[in-house]
């Protein structure tokens, strides 16, 4: 088990967090982390935003017809949640740090203290007994979560006899894996991100995500509407002097929005400097018409 | 899910809010396909699916008063809702047959979704592209993801079922989530 200490180990976390995927010592030690930390909550904000796409990806199946009614039935015989909040209900506190806008500060009792010691308008009797038993609760939650945690240390104890054992297996392993960890790290996945040439599409972005395997992705934004018979193509710009451009098997146009993502093979070409984006005649051209509207270098994923 | 779709949406949950059950019937319409995909997609079971289907349902009506919109998207809150219920049956599937031996202290953390799903964004952009990146996903990383996010397990999880290091499985994860990242619009 990793003991995250620093900024940067507890960033690298945020991923895992984010689909859930980090066990109880690492995810208690991460959320004390974000708690006080606005840049991580902000990048938990985007991963989770690609956790919920991960989930909308799926291909929407329509479900029995006969479905809906029951599921109305069952829901609406429900009692509704009262329109307003109660303060210091337990899933106030259990909401995420994420929730939280501002950093908390350190020694947060001492403050609150002072502050209703000094407040000109006291909090009424009500709400505070509603705090005192929100926090009940809360302390309630913590003793649970430690009971857990030292259950998991027994059963920690125990696995670490048999993780021992693997480690010596892994080390067998060892150069076997670093030759897959290389090869996914450097030529595998290039990317590029592309933006609009000035004059003719200065909104229009765009970025590819290249694979040799695999092909190209490719999403782009902002793209102006095409004069009929006319199409994008996408071209991969060989390094060194004189190298001609390499066109993408395939033409696209973007949606009514100026939106496109689209999945193209590679095209066979000695190296990638950049991607570009031009204009051509329905169907493409062997080589790009001038100028480039779209374009960007490759740099490794 | 476009502009006018999240809008409508965030209009439709008000309106559930004040009790109105057709505006929860008109929810299920727009939603109910993707809650039933992703719920197939988790369990194996049509039954459990169609449990799950109920569920969020029945949890939007219930909570729809404590939604609150910001930059959040009702569908970003539907799909997260659905994915914490489907794990949630998908282990309790898994502990059933031995659950004589099993500690329930011991179960796995709770979902996302349990925790603050309402203040997640989804908008059909994000969808389309990463819809699309996962094409492009290496198979070693997209197989772990998958592993995490449509199974529910932990990187230690993972590691014991697929004989991959735990660094490795971090690290492919990440890398994978980075990506898909990097993908969605600004």
């Amino acid at each position: 088990m990793t003991t995250m200490s620093n900024h940067e180990e507890f960033a690298a976390a945020l991923a895992g967090y984010a689909i859930d995927a980090l066990d109880g010592a690492e995810r208690l030690a991460l959320e004390a982390h974000l708690s006080t930390c606005a840049q991580c909550q902000a990048e938990l904000a985007e991963l989770r935003r690609v956790a919920a796409a991960l989930g909308g990806a799926v291909v929407a199946v329509p479900p029995p017809p006969a479905l809906k009614a029951k599921v109305l039935a069952h829901a609406t015989a429900q009692k509704q949640a009262p329109r307003a909040p109660e303060a210091g209900a337990p899933s106030r506190f259990l909401r995420r740090p994420a929730a939280a806008p501002t950093p908390m500060t350190p020694t947060p009792g001492k403050l609150v203290r002072v502050r209703v010691r000094r407040s000109r308008s006291p909090l009424p009797i009500a709400a505070s007994v509603a705090i005192i038993l929100g926090l009940g609760a809360y302390a309630w939650l913590l003793r649970s979560e430690v009971d857990s945690l030292r259950l998991q240390v027994t059963q920690m104890s125990i696995a670490a006899e048999g993780l021992r054992k693997e480690l010596t297996a892994v080390r067998n392993d060892a150069a076997r894996f670093t030759h897959t960890a290389g090869v996914l790290a450097s030529p595998v996945l290039l990317k590029a991100s592309l933006t609009g040439d000035q004059t003719r599409m200065p909104r229009a972005t765009g970025r590819a995500f290249m694979n040799a395997e695999r092909g190209v992705f490719f999403h782009a934004e902002h793209m102006d509407p095409l004069s009929p018979g006319q199409e994008y193509q996408l071209w991969v710009i060989p390094r060194g002097d004189g190298a001609k451009p390499v066109p993408f098997p395939r033409t696209f146009t973007p949606d009514a929005n100026g939106v496109v993502s689209i999945n193209l093979p590679m095209p066979s070409a000695p190296s990638v400097l950049a991607i570009a984006v031009t204009i051509e005649p329905k169907g493409g051209s062997s080589s790009p018409t001038l100028p480039v509207v779209l374009s960007g270098a490759v740099t490794p994923g | 899910m476009t502009d006018a779709g999240t809008q409508a949406d965030r209009e439709l949950v008000a309106a559930v809010a004040s009790g109105s059950s057709e505006a929860l019937a008109r929810l299920y319409d727009r939603h109910a396909g993707t809650v039933f995909a992703l719920a197939r997609r988790v369990l194996s079971l049509v039954e459990d699916a169609e449990e799950v289907v109920q569920d969020v349902f029945s949890q939007v009506w219930r909570d729809a008063s404590r939604y609150e919109a910001g930059r959040a998207t009702v569908a970003g809150w539907i799909v997260m809702l659905t994915r914490a219920r489907a794990i949630d049956r998908l282990r309790s599937r898994k502990a059933r047959p031995d659950l004589r031996g099993v500690n329930p202290d011991s179960a796995p953390p709770l979902v996302a979704g349990d925790r603050n799903p309402e203040q997640v964004t989804l908008t059909a952009d994000d969808v389309r592209s990463v819809r699309g990146a996962l094409t492009v996903l290496p198979d070693a990383q997209r197989s772990l993801l998958e592993l995490a996010y449509y199974e529910g397990m932990t990187h230690v999880e993972i590691a014991e079922r697929t004989g991959v290091p735990l660094g490795t499985v971090k690290t492919r994860i990440r890398t994978a989530m980075m990506t898909l990242k990097g993908v969605l619009s600004s």
